[in-house]
C-alpha cells in the first residue's frame, strides 16, 4: 500500500472527476456567478494535478539532479550525524562519570561541582534536538518519494479540498530531500561543523580556569554549533519549502510543526 | 484490496457525473433556446437564454475533449 505509483493511479482517477465535475457546473443552467466561477477553475484543478502527476518521475529526477549538482549524499550525512550523535553521547557519560567520581570522594566537594548537573541537562537535551534531526531524515530519505505522491494525489481532490496540505507535503519533501543533507557543508561554511571544531584547552590546568573554560567557550560552542545552527538551518529550509508550496498551490504550510523544537 | 476499490468507486463517480453533465448540457440547451425563443420581450431574459446556450456549448467542448484526452492517457498508460 505504500507505493508512490498507487496514489499516482487515484490520483489521475480523482482529476478526471475534477474535471468532469468541473464541465458538469459550466453546463449548470443556472444563472448564480457564484456557483458558475467554479466550474472552469475546477476544470483548471483538474488539468493541473494531471499535469503534476506526468510530470512526477521528472520532478524525481530533478531532486537527484539538484542533489548531484550540489554534492550532497544521504550517506555521508547519515553518517555525519550518527558520529555527532555519538560524540555528544560520550560527551554525556564522561561528564556523567566525572559527576559521579567527585561527589563519591567527598559530598561536601561535590556542591562546588553544582554547574555540572546543569551541564548534564543540556546535553540531554543537545542529545534529543540531534536524534529529531535523525528521525526527520529517516522519514524525508525513506518516504520523499511517497510524500511527493500523496500530496499530487491530494491535491487532485475536487474542491481544493486538499490542494495546501498536498502542495505543502510536494514542497517539504522536494526541499528536505535536497537541502537536509547540505547541512554539515552549512556548519563548515560558518565554521562551526561540531566534528571539526578546535577549540584549544584552558591556559593552565586549575578549578577556577577549567569552571570558566566551560562556561565560556565548551558550553557556548555546544549550543552554537548542535543546536542553534543546525534550527536557524532549518528555518531555512521551512522558509524555502513554504515558498515552494505557495508557488505550488498557493498556501504557506508545513507538514511538521518546527514548533516542536 | 481496498485501493483497487477506492479506483473503481471514483472511476464510477466519474462516469456518472460524465452523464449527468451531458444531461444537464441537453437541458441547458434545450432550456436556453426555450427562454431566449420566447416571447417575452425582456431583453435580460433573453439575455440569460443566451448565456445558457454559450455556456452549454462550451461546457460540451470540454466534456467531449476531456472525456477523449481523459480516455486516451488511460489507454496509453494501460499498453505500458
Amino acid at each position: 500500500m505504500f507505493s508512490p505509483f498507487f496514489y499516482l493511479y487515484i490520483g489521475m482517477s480523482l482529476s478526471v472527476l475534477t474535471y468532469m465535475i468541473g464541465a458538469m457546473i459550466m453546463a449548470l443552467p443556472i444563472p448564480v456567478y457564484g456557483v458558475k466561477k467554479w466550474g472552469p477553475r475546477l476544470i483548471g484543478d483538474g488539468i493541473y494535478s494531471a499535469v503534476w502527476i506526468n510530470i512526477y518521475g521528472g520532478v524525481i529526477y530533478l531532486i537527484q539532479s539538484i542533489s548531484q549538482a550540489i554534492g550532497v549524499s544521504w550517506s555521508y550525512f547519515i553518517t555525519w550525524i550518527e558520529t555527532v550523535v555519538s560524540e555528544e553521547i560520550s560527551m554525556y557519560t564522561f561528564t556523567r562519570a566525572f559527576s559521579g567520581l567527585l561527589s563519591s570522594v567527598d559530598p561536601s566537594i561535590a556542591i562546588f561541582f553544582a554547574p555540572i548537573s546543569y551541564i548534564i541537562s543540556l546535553l540531554t537535551g543537545i542529545i534529543a534536538s540531534t536524534e529529531t534531526f535523525i528521525v526527520i531524515a529517516f522519514i524525508i530519505n525513506n518516504y520523499y518519494g511517497f510524500f511527493i505522491a500523496l500530496g499530487i494525489a491530494l491535491m487532485s481532490i475536487p474542491f481544493r479540498v486538499g490542494k495546501g496540505i498536498g502542495a505543502s507535503l510536494i514542497s517539504f519533501s522536494v526541499v528536505f530531500e535536497i537541502g537536509l543533507p547540505y547541512m554539515p557543508d552549512f556548519l563548515n561554511g560558518l565554521g562551526m561543523n561540531p566534528l571539526r571544531i578546535e577549540l584549544g584547552l584552558p591556559s593552565s590546568a586549575n578549578l577556577n580556569n577549567g569552571l570558566v573554560y566551560l562556561t565560556t567557550v565548551l558550553v557556548p560552542t555546544a549550543m552554537t554549533s548542535l543546536v542553534i545552527l543546525p534550527l536557524v538551518y532549518l528555518g531555512i529550509l521551512a522558509g524555502l519549502s513554504m515558498g515552494l508550496s505557495y508557488a505550488i498551490g498557493g498556501s504557506y504550510k508545513l507538514p511538521i510543526p518546527l514548533e516542536i523544537f | 484490496m481496498g485501493g483497487a476499490g477506492i479506483v473503481s468507486l471514483i472511476n464510477t463517480i466519474t462516469g456518472d457525473v460524465t452523464t449527468a453533465a451531458w444531461a444537464l448540457f441537453i437541458l441547458a440547451w434545450a432550456s436556453g433556446w426555450a427562454i431566449r425563443g420566447s416571447p417575452i420581450p425582456i431583453f435580460k431574459v433573453k439575455r440569460t437564454g443566451q448565456d445558457f446556450i454559450e455556456d452549454a456549448v462550451l461546457a460540451a467542448f470540454w466534456i467531449a475533449i476531456g472525456s477523449t484526452v481523459f480516455s486516451f492517457i488511460s489507454y496509453i498508460a494501460g499498453q505500458v
